[in-house]
């Protein structure tokens, strides 16, 4: 993967090496986003997105302060979003198990992404790996269809995607197709083959 | 790799891009009321401190559950500020000068550390003790009513106005006076300017706690 680019890399790599005071930098820079994201899934509670933002944060230092986070491999914010990711998988199962409806619905938890914290390095890894090829710094992606993929990342629909590319709803499909199969392929070659888990040579566990 | 996994994962790409260009839409909110649950506490072990910022006072555990019924509207809480910090920092180590005696936490036990200030600056205290956690929960398993219901079973409770609530478990440190202190320095230093924001306590007072600590916070105003 090449370099990341981080805006906030310095504070990253002063945090990691024990540095509090460039946490609460970064902090500062994303609490206030990452509580507008958890407003947004949890449906406006308040409480709860303080909570589950909280948590993010705290899990995310002792991450870092553990060593468990490797600036050259993800932005941290990307690092923060994955453990505040699945500080949500966790929150979602347990309100499953409180109120005995099993597990998670499929909606709600996506494929290969488990709850469990300790695995918030792959999966800050992965999603990096998907920024750098949206944003053109790896893989061979054409400019197209890196705004294919950001039209899928943002929810358009196919239909709103053919009708603003200019292309039949067919055409428009499998240029998305196309565009699957490459990001598909960069991501392979990087070792990630669908679980997080799986993923070789990362430093996650 | 599905469709299906390689979209989630374009989405999470897209959301920690807004997350990063501070891009994520805000969502109007409703000031919340909090709805008053019914917390057992097993037993309080420890002396317990409570300070006025002007009067200390010491305060006594408290082994009784807390029980429940009224409600609490919760506003938009202010900033602590400097002098209140400070002054509870003074106060442990004052507290810690004349010996008092530290009981080390069982399994199960959390140390909560309760800043308060009253209504119209009248009355303003801190308290630590020992809680016990309800059976089979840890700390991250109360909820943030529990988690206040608890921080306000001290001192001045009847007259709170603002209220931070810092509470700690770890199994690598006593959770006793010295915990308590050290924990007051962390909120002192890293935490100021930290305002109505309980993250951003809670990551203050991580620096100074043992990795494997977990740590709470919570932050409001309150009017009954």
């Amino acid at each position: 993967m090449p370099q990341v680019q981080d805006p906030l890399a310095e504070f990253a790599r002063r945090a990691a090496a024990g540095d509090h005071a460039s946490f609460t930098h970064i902090h500062r820079r994303l609490s206030e986003g990452l509580r507008r994201l958890n407003l947004r899934r949890c449906g406006g509670k308040a409480d709860l997105a303080d909570d589950l933002t909280q948590r993010a944060f705290v899990a995310a230092w002792q991450a870092i302060a553990g060593g468990r986070y490797d600036p050259s491999r993800s932005a941290v914010s990307t690092f923060i979003y994955a453990v505040a990711f699945k500080i949500w998988l966790q929150h979602l199962r347990a309100q499953g198990r409180a109120a005995g409806t099993g597990p998670l619905r499929e909606a709600d938890e996506p494929p290969g992404v488990s709850p469990d914290p300790t695995g918030a390095p792959a999966l800050a890894e992965e999603v990096q790996a998907v920024r750098e090829c949206l944003a053109g710094r790896l893989g061979d992606l054409t400019e197209e269809e890196r705004s294919i993929l950001r039209a899928v990342a943002a929810g358009e629909s196919d239909r709103a995607m053919a009708r603003r590319l200019g292309l039949a709803a067919s055409t428009a499909n499998a240029r998305k197709n196309a565009a699957y199969v490459k990001l598909r392929r960069v991501l392979a070659s990087l070792g990630f083959r669908g679980e997080e888990s799986e993923r070789q040579g990362t430093g996650g566990e | 790799m599905n469709d299906r996994r390689l979209e989630s994962l374009l989405r999470m790409a897209h959301e920690a891009a807004e997350l990063e260009d501070g891009a994520v839409a805000p969502t109007p909110l409703p000031i919340p009321l909090v709805s008053w649950r019914r917390v057992s506490l097993l037993a309080g072990l420890a002396a317990a401190l409570a300070m006025a910022l002007v009067v200390p006072r010491l305060m006594a555990p408290s082994p009784a559950p807390v029980t429940g019924g009224d409600r609490v509207a919760v506003s938009r809480v202010r900033t602590l500020s400097d002098e209140d910090l400070g002054a509870v920092q003074r106060a442990l180590a004052e507290m810690i000068a004349a010996g008092q005696e530290s009981v080390p936490a069982r399994a199960g036990e959390a140390l909560l550390l309760s800043i308060v200030r009253g209504e119209g600056e009248a009355c303003g205290c801190v308290n630590w003790r020992h809680v016990c956690l309800p059976p089979g929960k840890e700390l991250t398993d109360l909820s943030r009513d529990e988690v206040i219901r608890l921080g306000l079973g001290g001192a001045c409770a009847d007259h709170a106005g603002r209220l931070l609530i810092v509470a700690v478990s770890s199994d690598e440190m006593p959770l006793d006076a010295s915990t308590a202190d050290q924990l007051a320095r962390c909120l002192a230093g890293p935490g100021e300017g930290c305002g109505d924001v309980a993250s951003c306590y809670a990551s203050a007072a991580m620096a100074c706690l043992p990795a494997d600590a977990t740590v709470i916070a919570e932050t409001l105003a309150m009017a009954r």
